[in-house]
């Protein structure tokens, strides 16, 4: 800057007028912020046309009144505005951050910075004061931070490094582990350590492509208590966009409990499939398996094991299956059951199906089906009925050719 | 070296156990053998017993179809008795074309059927 | 007959002659039984395993591979897995050597495609020159 000479003072002080009014007039111009000026006492020197739209007041309501006017009497009982120009006048610049009040009454949470200006020798001559209407943000982040913390599964964001930026209150809960033990750590804190060294590769390939996904989909994922426990664990993944980059939200649920429901009900459904699938013996040497409810794969597959297990236990030579309980007999169950009937073919059973409907019998000749070792009857009990016969037939011919074989048998 | 399967005659019928872990070359003296004692022995007919085998594979059961072949070819006839539950499910899956094989649960059984087959000249379905 | 722990509960068995075929059978299915499947499993696994080991004598030069034996753990799941490999000229079209009826030594042609429906995952890998891996895994019910 040129130093004015003594001749052109007059020119020099119009030239930093100017300067002035042009900075006045930027400040002016900047809408969405308050600039405001205050002396060294803390009172409005200047009033910007922003802080007159954000406040409601006009300059001449402003100028010469305490900046504590702006402040909701609660802060100005707890001293926080003589507090916030205490703390710019020792360190410069001082965060200001709540609630303000417009003139009008209603409130809006104000976020700035307070800054205090010194003269040559380093007295402090007044403060500016820059803020904005962070009202929406604030809320934003109110309802985040409540969102999180009555988030029903742990919720751990992490930073592209690894480092855990923030937990919520189920974090803690469900880890053993208080948020300041936790924020600032490396995530793979609560991953178990036989997974911990594979980890960080994992977790830089999800930064790389950020999108929504459950974490290691079809594995059993586990995760660290701070106690070493370990317990199973889901856990889905999201990417949040911020100013600071890109965090990540991992959302973990214990699913120790589901996972023994889940066995739980393993267990009840394959007691389940036991009894819906009773082979009975009908009569000697004759077994009945009636098929009811719907057949998927595992269900056929055991009918057919239990089935052809019997028939060796018993030794039976007809088998009786009744399929009229069945709903929907598909190109899947047809083919499964023909190949039950082949099994028991091999095994040495005749095969005699009862109830089969039209559109099964339909279904089964599409399929090719080799019906020459199949018989049907349309009831159990005409079923029935043959499979005695079958084995009175069978015992007779087996008598009067035993009388033969023993005739053969002494010449 | 391979295992020995011996074979039975009882009266006019042969039989033969197969059982235990059986490996190519013994399947394949069986099948030479038999076609020989049922030629030899002039038997009506033959039971197979696979009741020992807990696997049989498509190998195994080409051989048990060709030695049932070829004892019909002879004027004889064989039955299979006592294939496994597990086994007979897994030949058919394995697809393995055994559907004109005359079968039987037991030894009991299948004798009364190579009589009724011998009696009646043909198969029953 | 060599069989070797290649590394933790992985049994090896070479395939160089028809003796080995009841070495794989039996080693599967000790191997089925410890994984806990059920008898009828089983006997479809060893029966799919004694299928893969027979192709290798019938088709690899030399008639020489080996198969690696082992339990598998996914999750809950327990299984047995057999990994069938040979050096011989591998297979050309493998989706046609899938289809049933095919075969290229006028045998049933079941190998392949039997196996498959006997166990619950099988993949193959072949090219020509480099051989043939066969990759069969049967699980618990």
């Amino acid at each position: 800057m040129p130093t004015p000479r003594n001749g052109n003072r007059t020119a020099a002080d119009r030239a930093a007028a100017d300067r002035l009014r042009g900075l006045e007039a930027m400040l002016d111009a900047i809408a969405d912020y308050a600039v405001i000026t205050l002396d060294a006492e803390g009172r409005v020197a200047r009033w910007s046309r922003g802080a007159e739209a954000l406040t409601g007041h006009a300059p001449a309501e402003a100028i010469g009144q305490p900046a504590a006017m702006l402040r909701t009497a609660e802060d100005r009982d707890a001293g926080l505005p003589e507090r916030d120009l205490a703390s710019a006048r020792a360190t410069g610049r001082c965060e200001v951050e709540g609630w303000r009040l417009r003139g009008d009454g209603r409130r809006y949470w104000a976020r700035g910075v307070l800054t205090a200006m010194r003269d040559g020798q380093g007295r402090v001559t007044g403060f500016v004061e820059v803020t904005h209407d962070a009202t929406a943000a604030m809320r934003a982040e109110t309802m985040f931070r409540g969102l999180l913390e009555s988030a029903p599964d742990a919720i751990v964001i992490v930073e592209e490094s690894g480092r855990i930026a923030l937990v919520n209150r189920k974090t803690e809960e469900l880890f053993g582990y208080g948020r300041a033990q936790l924020i600032g750590h490396d995530v793979e804190v609560l991953v178990p350590e036989r997974f911990r060294a594979q980890h960080p590769a994992l977790r830089n390939g999800f930064f790389a492509a950020a999108r929504a996904r459950p974490m290691g989909a079809g594995l059993e994922l586990f995760a660290v208590r701070r106690d070493g426990s370990e317990f199973p664990v889901e856990i889905s993944l999201s990417p949040l966009e911020t100013d600071s980059g890109i965090l990540v939200s991992a959302a973990i649920r214990d699913v120790t409990e589901r996972r023994d429901q889940l066995r739980q009900l393993r267990r009840q459904r394959d007691e389940i499939l036991e009894l819906s699938t009773p082979v009975i013996q009908v009569w000697d040497k004759v077994l009945a398996l009636p098929i009811i409810g719907t057949l998927d794969s595992n269900r056929a597959a055991r009918l057919t094991e239990s089935l052809l297990e019997k028939i060796a236990e018993r030794q039976a030579e007809v088998i009786i299956l009744d399929i009229s309980g069945v709903p929907t007999i598909d190109t899947m169950v047809a083919q499964h059951l023909l190949k039950t009937v082949q099994a028991a073919t091999l095994m040495g059973a005749v095969s005699i199906m009862s109830g089969v409907r039209p559109e099964t019998a339909q279904a089964m000749v599409h399929l090719g089906i080799d019906i020459g070792h199949l018989r049907s009857r349309s009831t159990l009990r005409d079923a029935l009925q043959l499979a005695l016969q079958i084995v009175r037939d069978r015992a007779g011919d087996g008598s009067r050719a035993e009388r033969t074989v023993t005739g053969e048998g002494g010449l | 070296m391979s295992q020995i399967v011996p074979i039975l005659r009882i009266g006019d019928t042969l039989l033969v156990s197969l059982q235990g872990e059986l490996d190519d070359t013994a399947v394949i003296r069986v099948e030479d053998q038999l076609t020989r004692e049922v030629a030899r022995t002039g038997a009506t007919g033959t039971l197979i017993d696979v009741s020992g085998l807990s696997v049989v594979d498509s190998f195994i059961a080409r051989v048990i179809a060709r030695i049932v072949g070829m004892t019909r070819l002879l004027g004889s006839e064989a039955v299979v008795v006592g294939i496994q539950p597990a086994v007979a499910i897994t030949l058919v899956e394995l697809g393995v074309p055994m559907g004109h094989l005359d079968t039987a649960l037991n030894a009991e059984q299948g004798l009364t059927l190579l009589r009724r087959l011998r009696a009646n000249g043909h198969r029953a379905g | 007959m060599a069989t070797e722990l290649a590394e933790p509960r992985a049994l090896v068995v070479r395939i160089t002659a028809e003796a080995d075929l009841i070495l794989v059978r039996q080693t599967l299915r000790s191997e089925a039984i410890a994984a806990g499947l059920g008898l009828v499993d089983q006997t479809k696994v060893v029966t799919a395993g004694s299928e893969l080991a027979r192709n290798i004598l019938t088709y690899a030069t030399g008639g020489r591979g080996d198969v690696r034996i082992e339990q598998v753990h996914a999750g809950e799941r327990r299984g047995v897995r057999a990994t069938f490999h040979d050096d011989g000229p591998g297979i050309e079209d493998i989706e046609l050597a899938m289809r049933d009826g095919f075969s290229t030594r006028g045998s049933l042609g079941l190998g392949l495609p039997g196996s498959k429906r006997l166990v619950d995952e099988m993949t193959v890998t072949s090219a020509r020159g480099t051989g043939t891996t066969v990759v069969i895994v049967k699980w618990k019910r």
